[in-house]
């Protein structure tokens, strides 16, 4: 169900109304997306004047309470916003903040940061990421190291996150830490809105293996201090609330839920794009009748148009309820699986030109997409961990045994140790 | 099947479940293996009496709707029959029917489509020709005007239920382009051979046709027939991947079942990662199959133009996986899987039947690629 507001009335306004009236809006105010890519330092720019341009005109957090600075409708309505918006520049770079966090801290959230914070994040003002896997462990994320201690009225963190997108520029992160040493390593687990900017925070950038800038970063947190009110859920809820983060994130990256609408941006050829158009490479390099990759480039097609059919599937599944629990995991896995295999049939149509060519570092963009794909197969969950939330969790089949949910988080370090 | 049924299509699929768990469960489908018809005419009249043939014939004929989307209403059946290696020739029945509906004059056949909507009189469709061809622009098979008359020279091959039905629809070429015409098939220059095929029920016939003579009003789609033919081919395969998604659905089904229950090393066995993540794969691929083959009969019920993209991306997808995954739950069943008492050779052997028939996948898959270049 999705927190909505009615009217005094108790009626939501329409569906058709709403379209109407952001259609209006959007042709009065929205310029049609571009052709051509256009650069990160500008789409960032124009991401956070268009941002507080929607938010201001009444358009940011469709599904999000008015109390908080959304909208207070549906996330049928965010859907009706994401369809009417498909062709004009939306900002491109708040997919996480607005698709994934803010959720989460509505969930979990204390009012005082609901109420200080959810405005901030839809305006654009704050951008929030997460702050998730470290540097010991990104699959295994319930045996967190890093520390929170509580001391007088805030908790003080140390340790070190890893994997964090956008960390670079971001104000805030949603920290995962351990609160009890001697529970359980799920159940000893606290959440933290952990301010970036402040004393004790060092961010550095990860170079990814195809070069070029960083999207991912390492931070190293040194007695940095957390007030009481920033814990998300309750002390030891920890995990409960990193599950509902994930959920929120399986979901805007597959296209659902509250990220819906979020993934635009201002450019045509979206430089973040998991998928290579390999019919239009096939022209470009004089291929496409090569009868050793016509079926392949057929195939690619139709893995490209069943995957977008599938997510309409998942997501009329979810709306009438048919479909309980982590849908968006068998999304995901369906694009690490498609994608991986996208850009290796890339390699065989531009063949050797795309790995040699003249010029500088800048060209070689299939093969650039090659060394970058499989972060799609292991960001947000690894096929390998969506396949075991697929599993056990959406077909109820049994975990593979280990008493490593029952036995004390100190006690399982010591018995690694002695192995080793 | 789509999560967003209406309410008259989720009752149209209970009661085909009920109806073929009750009147046709697999040990009846088993003991149909040596029979020369394959399928219970008595069955099949009981589900005609349902309404399954209705659903793809006009009003004036008996026909009904259950949504208004003939293809969708269609396909709910043809899934329900797949799950339990239906027996009935449901296709050839609403490809004829629907052909009959739109025929340049539906009142010369409205006689025959009410019995055949009734379950009394059987159709097929004499579409593919020998050598795995389904081309729909184009036949060996002509057929000439002389004076009052229609003349059919060529032949046939895999027409389902062709050794039983009373009246073939012909599909095929003539010097004004591609028509169909309906043939007795006791008219004089029919000879049909009955074919056997893999699957446990469904029965196939090579037809002859040597000067087959028939008055103008056999006439039911007039040159240029292509869009019809089309329109028909689409509805086929479309019915065809909802038909195989029934069936690797249920396959799938019983199959994890059975690995909940099956202890090896002394643990469930669909508790090992190393099996359990495949069926996390499988179960992609089967929802992935279901959101295609959906996705074209919506495309098909609106006549979009895409629809015909749509209909071989479904087949293409639909087709392939299908023999992956029931030949992959073999091997998870383990030696039981390549028994002649275990149900899974009837799944295979229904989903190995439906890769074929209509074109295989990799003939869909070219037609895509054209489709894509041109």
């Amino acid at each position: 169900m999705t927190p909505s507001d009615a009217d005094a009335d108790g009626q939501l306004e329409s569906l058709e109304a709403f379209g109407a009236r952001a259609q209006a809006w959007i042709a009065q105010n929205l310029r049609p997306r571009r052709e051509t890519p256009v650069s990160r330092e500008e789409a960032q720019a124009t991401g956070k004047a268009l941002q507080a341009k929607i938010f201001d005109a009444g358009f940011a957090g469709v599904a999000i309470p008015k109390a908080y600075g959304g909208l207070g409708l549906t996330l049928d309505h965010q859907r009706v916003w994401a369809e009417a918006t498909r062709d004009y520049e939306t900002p491109g770079n708040y997919m996480v903040s607005i698709g994934m966090m803010l959720p989460t801290v509505l969930d979990h959230g204390s009012e005082a940061v609901k109420r200080r914070h959810i405005p901030r994040m839809l305006r654009g003002e704050e951008q929030w990421i997460q702050l998730l896997s470290e540097p010991s462990g990104g699959s295994d994320m319930a045996g967190a190291l890093t520390r929170a201690e509580r001391r007088g009225g805030c908790y003080v963190i140390n340790g070190s996150k890893m994997w964090s997108s956008g960390a670079g520029t971001a104000d805030y992160g949603i920290c995962l830490a351990r609160v009890n040493w001697d529970a359980p390593k799920h159940q000893g687990l606290g959440m933290f809105a952990l301010p970036l900017k402040a004393k004790g925070v060092t961010i550095n950038p990860i170079i990814p293996a195809q070069g070029g800038e960083a999207h991912f970063f390492i931070e190293y947190l040194d007695e940095v201090e957390v007030p009481e009110e920033y814990v998300l859920g309750a002390e030891g809820e920890g995990w409960t609330v990193a599950q509902r983060l994930l959920f929120h994130e399986r979901n805007a990256t597959a296209g659902v839920g509250y990220g819906l609408g979020l993934g635009g941006g201002t450019g045509g050829t979206s430089e973040s794009s998991w998928r290579l158009d390999l019919p239009a490479l096939a022209r470009r390099h004089g291929r496409t009748e090569d009868p050793t990759i016509a079926a392949q480039l057929a195939e690619d097609h139709i893995e490209a148009v069943v995957g977008e059919q599938l997510a309409t599937r998942i997501n009329a599944g979810m709306r009438t309820g048919k479909l309980q629990g982590q849908w968006g995991s068998l999304l995901k896995l369906g694009m690490g699986i498609d994608c991986p295999a996208n850009a290796e049939l890339a390699l065989a149509v531009a063949g050797a030109d795309g790995v040699v060519w003249s010029g500088d570092n800048e060209g070689g963009e299939v093969v650039k997409q090659w060394l970058r794909v499989r972060g799609v197969s292991i960001a947000g969950g690894s096929n390998e961990i969506q396949r075991n939330i697929v599993s056990e969790r959406l077909m109820g089949l049994p975990r593979e045994p280990g008493d490593d949910k029952n036995t004390p988080f100190n006690e399982l370090l010591r018995r690694a140790k002695a192995r080793s | 099947m789509r999560f967003d049924l209406t309410e008259e299509q989720e009752m149209v699929r209970e009661t085909a479940r009920r109806f073929l768990e009750n009147e046709a469960p697999l040990s009846r489908v088993r003991h149909a293996f040596d029979s020369t018809e394959g399928f219970s005419r008595e069955t099949w009249r009981k589900e005609c009496e349902l309404g399954w043939a209705a659903l793809a014939a006009p009003e004036s004929a008996g026909g009904f709707s259950a949504s208004g989307a003939r293809g969708q209403d269609l396909a709910i059946i043809a899934e329900e029959m797949g799950r339990l290696i239906g027996a009935g020739p449901f296709i050839p029945t609403a490809v004829v029917l629907d052909a009959l509906g739109r025929a340049v004059e539906p009142a010369a056949h409205e006689d025959l489509a009410q019995r055949v909507v009734a379950g009394e009189a059987l159709v097929a469709w004499a579409f593919g020709e020998s050598g795995g061809r389904w081309d729909p622009t184009t036949f060996d098979t002509r057929v000439r005007t002389d004076g009052g008359e229609v003349v059919v020279d060529g032949a046939k091959a895999y027409v389902e239920a062709g050794a039983q039905a009373e009246a073939l629809l012909v599909t095929a070429t003539s010097d004004q382009g591609v028509l169909q015409v309906l043939a007795p098939v006791d008219a004089p220059g029919v000879t049909v051979i009955p074919n056997r095929s893999i699957d446990f029920v469904r029965r196939f016939a090579e037809v002859r046709f040597e000067g087959v003579r028939l008055p103008r009003s056999a006439l039911v789609t007039a040159a240029p027939g292509a869009a019809q033919v089309e329109r028909q081919l689409q509805l086929a395969l479309l019915l065809q991947c909802a038909e195989t998604n029934g069936a690797v659905e249920r396959a799938f089904e019983f199959t994890v079942d059975y690995m909940r229950d099956r202890f090896a090393f002394g643990r469930a066995i669909a508790s090992y990662q190393a099996l359990k993540h495949r069926l996390a794969d499988m179960l992609l691929r089967i929802h992935s199959a279901m959101a295609t083959t959906d996705a074209g009969l919506e495309a098909f019920d609106a006549g979009a133009p895409d629809a015909g993209k749509l209909a071989r991306v479904a087949k293409a997808y639909v087709s392939s996986r299908a023999t992956a995954i029931v030949s992959d739950l073999v091997q998870l069943t383990g030696g039981l899987g390549v028994t002649w008492d275990h149900d899974l050779h009837l799944y295979e052997r229904r989903v190995a039947l439906n890769r074929a028939i209509y074109g295989t996948p990799e003939h869909a898959r070219a037609e895509v690629h054209r489709m894509i270049f041109q």
